[in-house]
């Protein structure tokens, strides 16, 4: 027997097709786009704690009060710490309710007779489209089977 | 005018509040979910074999115009691990060599079954059409153009053994192509987005909707809640919904891996994203009701969020208005937003994405094959709170009232967008 081939994710990292100048213009404005980000980090965390005379070379003028866009900001995280906390607690509740097996009730496999009801076509034909390897299944406008060629 | 200053002072608020409350909860739930499950298992390799009989699994592979595609997907159905299994590819009246690229493989692939549709009638119906001829217990539905991991069928499968009522387990989406910006920011938002929520949402206990790439469902379960609907765009997030309103349960596993391509030009990603917008619409407008009695309430987190991250859209593009009213001078200044605010909020919500991003891209490094440059995204990720919250915001705001005036009943039908740069 061939050794088995393992398998290798097909990614695409490096598309032939895409032109080089497109990736360059990509390459060139995301930088712009980093060192504007930078600029204005530097100017959000100038408003926190750098000193007055800095401000100056800021873009932006400092909120009256900074303190309270972090405190608005504390506030979330401690939220949603406790927000996920409760789901966490659900998860547990769960795992302990259904621990070992499910007795809930399983619905079985439909037979023939429901499939066909669903599908509007004939139970005695579904063993041999089941069965056939190349079907053609014409439908009408509203989308019923109207014919099913094996 | 105070009262008017005052009003929109709360909408800028919650402008800048919502996402970064939610970016919090996807985040810090996503870590959960990953400890609870993820931690600690093995990273490559396939599940261990499960007890008792085996389900009997049928692939279905719903096809329009899928020439490039269908037969690398078809192979590598193919090669899946699980013992037993067969193959449905379903043409669904495609306009290209589909018909005679799958004719082709019947010959060659002896576990691949071909149904093709006379005319084209959409991707419920396809799955429809597949669903009536199949044979399997479980049925795996996949794209057209997806990639299975060998192990990934295995991996969805086991889950239904002992759990009688789960439904539906779906999978771990990863993106293909990733040589651009367009690419690479898709890539990111699969783990940060699209990951963490999915992750999150199953501690709540119900999900906003299965992966329709990579997703198995128990028949029975899908024959209760009435198969497919035909004229919902998003088939996919329609049946989450009609399984989880007869409280079927969804899982999520992240480690049924299906490689996908996405859209890398700005149009095929708009229309991606504004079908994705009006079929969530369809759906929440068809069974958000069904959901408001005291049995749904598991499933009331999901329709909070969805509503309010879709009122948040509206204001965004309110605000976004009201900014540029405000610099062409025609608004008085107390109404408009205050640069400082707009300044600290903007720097706090782009910290707080980047945190986002990090935290998923570590998470799904475990899902990722070695030389996959798997923090690359992080160098692009810049664009994401400009670009993709804006298509989104826009694509909700133009799907939502599409998908009220859409007539019910009619068929949805769609081609997909490009397939990104090859």
């Amino acid at each position: 027997m061939p050794p088995e081939t393992p398998f290798t994710p097909p990614l695409i990292l490096d598309a032939a097709s895409r032109p080089a100048a497109a990736r360059w213009r990509d390459a060139a404005l995301t930088v712009l786009l980093w060192a504007g980000w930078a600029y204005l980090l530097a100017a959000a965390i100038g408003a926190l704690w750098v000193p007055p005379f800095v401000h100056r070379l800021l873009p932006v003028e400092p909120p009256e009060n900074p303190w309270r866009v972090v405190r608005i900001a504390a506030f979330f995280v401690i939220f949603a710490l406790v927000l996920c906390s409760l789901l966490l607690l659900r998860v547990v509740a769960e795992r302990r309710r259904y621990r070992g097996q499910d007795r809930r009730r399983a619905f079985p496999h439909p037979d023939d007779a429901q499939l066909a009801a669903d599908f509007g076509v004939a139970a005695a034909e579904l063993p041999s489209w089941r069965a056939a390897r190349r079907l053609v299944v014409h439908h009408d406008a509203e989308g019923r089977v109207v014919r099913v060629e094996a | 005018m105070d009262l008017l200053s005052a009003l929109l002072s709360w909408i800028y608020a919650f402008v800048g509040y919502w996402p970064l409350m939610m970016m919090l909860v996807w985040t810090i739930g996503g870590v959960i979910f990953f400890l609870l499950h993820e931690a600690g298992g093995k990273r490559q390799g396939g599940p261990p074999p499960p007890e008792g009989p085996l389900p009997r699994v049928t692939i279905l592979i719903p096809c329009y115009n899928e020439e490039a595609n269908a037969e690398e997907t078809i192979r590598a159905c193919a090669a899946q691990s699980w013992p037993d299994f067969e193959i449905v590819a379903v043409n669904d009246g495609s306009r290209d060599r589909t018909a005679e690229v799958l004719d082709r493989l019947l010959a060659e692939i002896p576990r691949l079954r071909v149904v093709h549709l006379a005319q084209n009638q959409g991707k419920a119906m396809a799955l429809r059409a597949g669903a009536m001829v199949a044979n399997g217990e479980v049925l795996v539905c996949i794209d057209g153009d997806a990639i299975l991991h060998p192990d990934c069928v295995a991996w969805l499968v086991r889950r239904f053994a002992h759990r009688p009522r789960l439904g539906a387990v779906t999978g771990n989406p990863r993106i293909r192509n990733r040589s651009s910006l367009l690419g690479l920011l898709q890539v990111g938002e699969f783990s940060a987005t699209i990951g963490l929520i999915k992750r999150t949402q199953r501690l709540t206990g119900r999900v906003f909707t299965v992966s329709g790439v990579v997703v198995a469902f128990r028949v029975a379960a899908l024959r209760d809640v009435g198969w497919w609907t035909a004229d919902n765009l998003t088939e996919d997030v329609d049946v989450t919904w009609k399984l989880q309103r007869r409280r079927w349960v969804v899982h999520f596993e992240p480690k049924a891996l299906s490689y996908i391509l996405m859209p890398e030009t700005l149009r095929g990603l708009w229309k991606q994203r504004l079908r994705w917008a009006e079929g969530g619409a369809q759906t929440f407008l068809r069974y958000a009701a069904d959901f408001l009695r005291c049995d749904g309430r598991w499933m009331w987190p999901v329709l909070a969020e969805y509503v309010v991250s879709t009122a948040w859209c509206y204001t965004m593009a309110f605000t976004l208005a009201i900014t540029v009213l405000g610099l062409l001078g025609l608004l008085p200044a107390a109404l408009e937003p205050a640069p400082s605010l707009l300044s600290a909020w903007g720097m706090m919500l782009s910290v707080a994405c980047l945190v986002q991003f990090a935290v998923a891209l570590a998470i799904d490094q475990r899902h990722e094959p070695p030389g996959a440059q798997v923090w690359r995204p992080l160098l692009w990720v810049i664009w994401y709170p400009a670009a993709f919250w804006l298509l989104s915001a826009a694509s909700t705001a133009v799907g939502f009232p599409r998908a009220l005036v859409r007539r019910q009943g009619r068929r949805a039908r769609w081609t997909s967008p490009d397939r990104g740069f090859r």
